[in-house]
């Protein structure tokens, strides 16, 4: 097996592994369940031409969801399907999962934070980064991210009437 | 930091739901990553194409480049000459000139005597600046030059000068050179250059040996540019008319040939100095008639600038060297007595411009009356 072989297999990997992840990730800080895996579409495509520049499985992790919710964040909508082409595959006709209860009860609850609150209690509490990451993925200084984060479980919490022990950031 | 399990919890149940088909994804990020490849270097070049597009923009809007942006020249003359008019006696003989008009170019042709000029005056010619007019009156040897307002007006004698036609005007228009035959102290000046300020009170020498006529001085104020021989005595008047060009610094330094071989006449330095026009023909060729010729400053590009079918002479530059003014008969019928003849019989010379490349030839003034106009100055 060629390097070159090699490195699109451990990206294969790496997009398994990851994939799922970003999409919803994406799905959750833009609050739209059918951009999500657009936007892991493209931040997949833009990992893999950088490929050889990454030097570790965090390292990629790192880059794939600091774009995810960049791009989400900026709602990038329009500007991923009509310039680039870069739209997934086909979705199914029927989605149900974006109309179910879960879906519609969280995106409502969701909504009640901020975008900043919003990305930094996704990042932690779902695609299980750590404040640093977190904070590199935004942009955002770790102590900041902390606040946010704080502020943004609490108000998730009191919004999906979650009445189990808080857990410190 | 952990995760809070709880909010963690309800987001996975919210989210796994959710269709995501990796396996389609994945092939579908590398079915298109060539389409993709070609997007970005596309994008990329129709970025660099912009760009580039944007700095030819400005370049050609603030830098002059190419023909585009360089001066053209006028489309037509325009200004004044300064003319001597005359007659010819008949066919061969010198052409006598007794007065000095102006010629208005645009004007109808139509020429005005200079006021206040004496009959039998010469070579009419502006200062540099206009303001002034130099000529030269009487016979040889007893010549001359007079210097008075632009229009002829309050003329004075500004000095006795040797035989011979010729005088310049400094480029500053503030001093004349002449040859002539004593200094201010009455000493023998003959084969020196006499540069006289217009208040006459200096005088500077350069040594010209020779025998010599005709003469311009240089737009850089170094050098002069004359006919004659300098192998000629002084003391002896040439018996022919000069067969040489020569190029002289002021300081009597770097005497050089330019031209040698052929009868010259009334050489005229181009304003950006890098030319000089005069009156040529070979004697030595039958039917061979003065002609227009430009050569560079430097000796080389010789040229006739008309085809010697007719008289042309006294070519004299505009003072944006972007025409060549000049003497001819062309307008009147060939004759075989090497001077053209109108339709009376009489000798016609009329004033015609042209390019310094000899093209775009007009006639600023009529040929109907049998005169002979040469232009000898040119003033805006």
């Amino acid at each position: 097996m060629s390097a070159s072989e090699a490195a699109a297999d451990d990206f294969d990997t790496c997009f398994r592994d990851l994939f799922a992840r970003v999409a919803r990730t994406a799905a959750l800080v833009s609050r739209d369940a059918g951009l999500g895996p657009d936007i892991a579409q493209e931040a997949f495509a833009r990992l893999y031409e950088r490929w050889d520049r990454i030097d570790s499985a965090e390292h990629a992790r790192n880059f794939a969801f600091r774009v995810a919710v960049n791009l989400a964040r900026s709602h990038l909508r329009r500007r991923l399907a009509v310039p680039f082409g870069l739209r997934g595959p086909e979705r199914p006709q029927a989605d149900t999962t974006a109309s179910s209860d879960a879906w519609l009860v969280l995106v409502d609850a969701l909504g009640e934070l901020s975008p900043r609150q919003r990305a930094c209690v996704v990042l932690v509490d779902y695609a299980d980064l750590d404040a640093a990451a977190a904070a590199a993925a935004l942009g955002m200084a770790e102590a900041t991210v902390r606040v946010h984060l704080m502020r943004g479980r609490r108000a998730l919490r009191t919004k999906l009437s979650i009445v189990d022990q808080e857990v410190e950031p | 930091m952990t995760a809070d399990p709880a909010i963690k919890d309800r987001l996975t149940r919210a989210t796994d739901p959710l269709p995501v088909d990796v396996e389609s994804q994945l092939r579908h990020l590398h079915d298109n990553r060539r389409a993709r490849l070609v997007r970005q270097r596309v994008g990329v070049f129709a970025v660099a194409a912009m760009v580039a597009l944007l700095a030819v923009a400005v370049v050609w809007r603030l830098l002059p480049l190419g023909t585009a942006n360089l001066p053209a020249g006028p489309a037509s003359p325009s200004g004044t000459l300064a003319l001597m008019t005359g007659s010819v006696s008949q066919p061969g003989r010198p052409f006598n000139f007794f007065d000095l008009a102006t010629l208005r170019i645009g004007n109808g042709g139509s020429t005005a005597p200079l006021e206040h000029t004496n009959e039998r005056a010469t070579f009419p010619e502006w200062s540099p600046d206009g303001t002034k007019l130099a000529y030269l009156t009487g016979e040889p040897p007893r010549r001359v030059l007079v210097v008075a307002n632009a229009d002829g007006s309050e003329p004075i004698n500004f000095a006795a000068v040797l035989t011979g036609d010729g005088f310049a005007w400094s480029p500053d228009g503030m001093r004349i050179a002449y040859r002539a035959r004593t200094g201010p102290g009455g000493e023998n000046v003959a084969d020196t250059l006499v540069v006289t300020s217009l208040t006459g009170d200096s005088a500077k020498y350069a040594s010209l040996h020779g025998a010599w006529q005709a003469f311009d001085w240089s737009p850089d104020g170094r050098t002069f540019v004359f006919t004659g021989d300098p192998n000629v005595p002084a003391s002896q008047d040439l018996t022919s008319p000069p067969s040489q060009l020569w190029i002289q610094n002021l300081d009597s330094s770097g005497l050089r040939r330019l031209v040698d071989g052929m009868t010259v006449a009334t050489p005229h330095w181009s304003p950006d100095g890098s030319k000089i026009v005069f009156a040529c023909h070979d004697a030595a060729e039958v039917g061979d008639r003065f002609d227009i010729c430009l050569i560079n400053a430097d000796g080389s590009g010789f040229v006739r600038l008309t085809d010697g079918k007719e008289l042309n002479a006294a070519p004299v530059w505009s003072p944006d060297g972007q025409w060549i003014a000049f003497a001819s008969d062309r307008a009147t019928s060939p004759s075989s007595l090497g001077v053209n003849r109108n339709a009376d019989g009489r000798v016609a010379m009329s004033v015609f411009v042209m390019r310094p490349d000899g093209t775009d030839v007009r006639q600023v003034a009529p040929a109907d009356d049998g005169r002979v106009l040469a232009p000898t100055g040119w003033r805006l």
